[in-house]
């Protein structure tokens, strides 16, 4: 067999183990092994798996990731997600579908603490769905606002799955988390106006909360404070150059250990570092398989085979742009997102930027389109998150609230296609 | 090739110990966890406050810590290795069962247990093969590329020490669903293998 046919055989198999319901960390380390083996004989592939998991896991530049995991889980104990979504409530609720475009906005904010959208739905479905609910806003909307506006966690830095793309297609991480920035926002604002006229034609979905003064609206300010600071730690700290990204985790999770401080009782720290410890072990077990399986993929000749293939098509390269979205839409809908992050990055961003992509704004696109992935049927994480914390909502009606909001993100990802420099306007600005 | 073969007769050997006194390995195992993810646990916190300090003494008294950086990575697996078996025991490895939801019973038990036992074989490579580099850093006493060069074998060992537990608990997950009555699910550590998941 030639290394390209092995190559191939190593794909359908690790397609069918994971179809089989193996965990992704041992199916992408085995087919990897196993094609190390074909190409380069026992005794070098398994020498390499051995040296893996302890070369690609010693990487400070990696120890980011605990430490924003960590992050989002103090500022939740710290009660930074209950005062943010107080503060959207009062400023927003006299809107048409105030309640829902408070969500969006809470987990916005709560998205500058948090790092993950999975994170983000669980801790914002359980402080805003029973609001919602008390409201008696539409079960639909409702969930659809809790599962998509945890996404906005992964786009507004700090972000889990951005340093892994930075990791893998060794970009800088920190231009990386401040290019999610604008277009989180933009996401943000853009599902906030998709709910204000979906209620204005619709009452029925739900009320708005109206006789809110300014007075309360002010005071309620004084519970952001929290989330400032942090925003001014992180963000403040890698934008000045004055921390790495490393370095801004490690002082933004002090800080919100600090903030948490005074309001854990017995036991949270050690829920919270616990939670963080399997987070991190889940993440670099798929890091360490999926990177024994692309050393192989790359000794297979495929990545540079697929660039020459892509080059000789006779199509415009936006084509090829959205073709590689496209199909990044339909893996989101049944592949976990870092595995997916993972598997893919390495053989399609030399086609990509060979075209010509910019790889920071491809990075965010693809990130986009695999949070999209986490809120469309059947595996989208988000929505069974959802389902945990309000077993009571049908999942079929958790899809259902997200349709209008998958609807959306696709005008966002052409939106961001179209004008690319929304990406790169801060991390440029920072550059300078 | 030879040392393939001893690793397998290896695993069976050891498998077939630990069925011999499944609950008692099981029970030991999962406190081992446990007492390790708490290890991992408390590593976090002390990255946290490692690199706290290296920022402010650095930016503030002009004054870096020595060693943050390779301390930092030398942290690392540990962080991840001591926890990936608590991992396993509790589900928290991803994977997708969008497919084998919709198979008979029957046939989604055997896909579960044979992508198990796949699943042992490959970590039993890793595990031999990540200790035999950990004993290499051992005996060429391996440092850090940088000062002040600490070593790096107590770091490197945390690997094959966590792959091995996670090894374990996969296999006990086996036991738990072919043979059931000598491993029942009410077993601590055993939540994710149940097929009702």
């Amino acid at each position: 067999m030639d290394p390209i046919t092995v190559g191939i055989v190593g794909i359908a198999g690790l397609s069918l183990l994971l179809v089989s319901g193996m965990r992704i960390a041992y199916a992408t380390a085995l087919c990897g092994l196993l094609g190390l083996w074909a190409l380069r004989g026992y005794e070098p592939a398994a020498g390499l798996a051995g040296l893996m998991p302890y070369s690609e896991s010693s990487h400070y530049a990696l120890l980011v990731l605990p430490l924003f995991v960590l992050m989002g889980y103090l500022a939740h104990h710290a009660g930074i997600t209950r005062n943010i979504y107080w503060t959207a409530r009062q400023w927003l609720g006299h809107l048409p579908g105030g309640l829902a475009i408070a969500t969006i906005f809470g987990c916005a904010g709560f998205a500058a603490a948090c790092g993950a959208s999975t994170a983000s739905a669980a801790v914002m479905g359980r402080v805003a769905l029973p609001e919602l609910k008390r409201y008696g806003y539409d079960e639909k909307v409702a969930a659809g606002c809790v599962a998509a506006g945890g996404t906005l966690a992964t786009m507004i830095p700090p972000s889990v799955i951005m340093v892994i793309y930075g990791f893998i297609a060794e970009q800088s991480i920190g231009a990386l988390l401040l290019a999610g920035i604008l277009p989180g926002l933009l996401q943000a604002l853009t599902y906030s106006v998709m709910l204000y006229f979906r209620f204005r034609a619709n009452p029925t979905l739900g009320p708005s909360i109206p006789g809110i003064g300014w007075t309360e609206r002010i005071k309620s300010l004084s519970g952001t404070w929290g989330i400032i600071v942090l925003i001014f730690i992180v963000l403040g700290g890698i934008y000045t150059g004055f921390a790495t990204p490393t370095e801004a985790a490690g002082i933004g999770a002090l800080g919100a250990f600090l903030m948490a401080l005074p309001r854990m009782r017995r036991g949270d720290l050690k829920t919270a570092l616990l939670e963080t410890a399997r987070t991190t072990a889940m993440i670099f077990a798929i890091i360490i398989g999926v990177l024994i399986f692309v050393r192989f993929l790359a000794f297979s000749g495929m990545p540079g085979a697929l660039v020459d293939t892509v080059l000789e098509l006779d199509v415009n390269r936006y084509v090829v742009l959205i073709a590689i979205l496209a199909m990044y839409l339909v893996l989101g809908m049944f592949l976990d997102g870092i595995g997916m992050l993972l598997l893919t990055i390495p053989i399609v961003l030399p086609a990509v930027t060979a075209l010509g992509f910019n790889p920071i704004v491809f990075g965010v696109l693809v990130v986009r389109m695999i949070e999209i992935g986490l809120i469309t049927p059947p595996v989208g994480l988000n929505a069974f998150v959802l389902k945990g914390v309000a077993p009571d909502i049908p999942i079929g009606n958790i899809f259902r609230g997200c349709g209008w909001f998958v609807a959306v993100d696709l005008v966002n990802v052409a939106i961001l296609v179209a004008f690319p420099g929304i990406i790169l306007l801060i991390p440029d600005a920072m550059m300078q | 090739m030879r040392e393939l073969l001893e690793l397998f007769i290896g695993v069976v050997a050891i498998g077939a110990l630990v069925a011999l006194a499944a609950r008692q390995v099981n029970r030991f195992a999962w406190r081992i966890e446990n007492a390790l993810s708490l290890v991992s646990a408390a590593m976090i916190l002390f990255a946290m406050l490692l690199v706290s300090a290296e920022v402010i003494s650095r930016k503030f008294f002009n004054a870096p810590i020595p060693g943050q950086l390779e301390l930092g990575e030398l942290l690392m697996p540990p962080i991840i290795f001591l926890a990936i078996a608590y991992t396993q025991s509790t589900g928290g490895h991803v994977r997708m069962t969008v497919v084998i939801d919709h198979l008979p019973p029957d046939w989604r038990h055997a896909t579960e247990i044979l992508v198990k036992i796949l699943a042992i074989a490959i970590y039993a490579v890793l595990c031999y093969y990540s200790a035999k580099y950990a004993y290499r850093t051992w005996q060429y006493h391996d440092v850090t590329m940088s000062p002040p060069y600490f070593i790096i074998w107590p770091s490197a060992l945390m690997v094959p020490v966590g792959i091995f537990l996670v090894t374990l608990r996969v296999y006990l997950e086996v036991l738990h669903l072919m043979f059931p009555k000598l491993l029942p699910g009410t077993e601590p550590g055993l939540a994710s293998a149940s097929t009702a998941e």
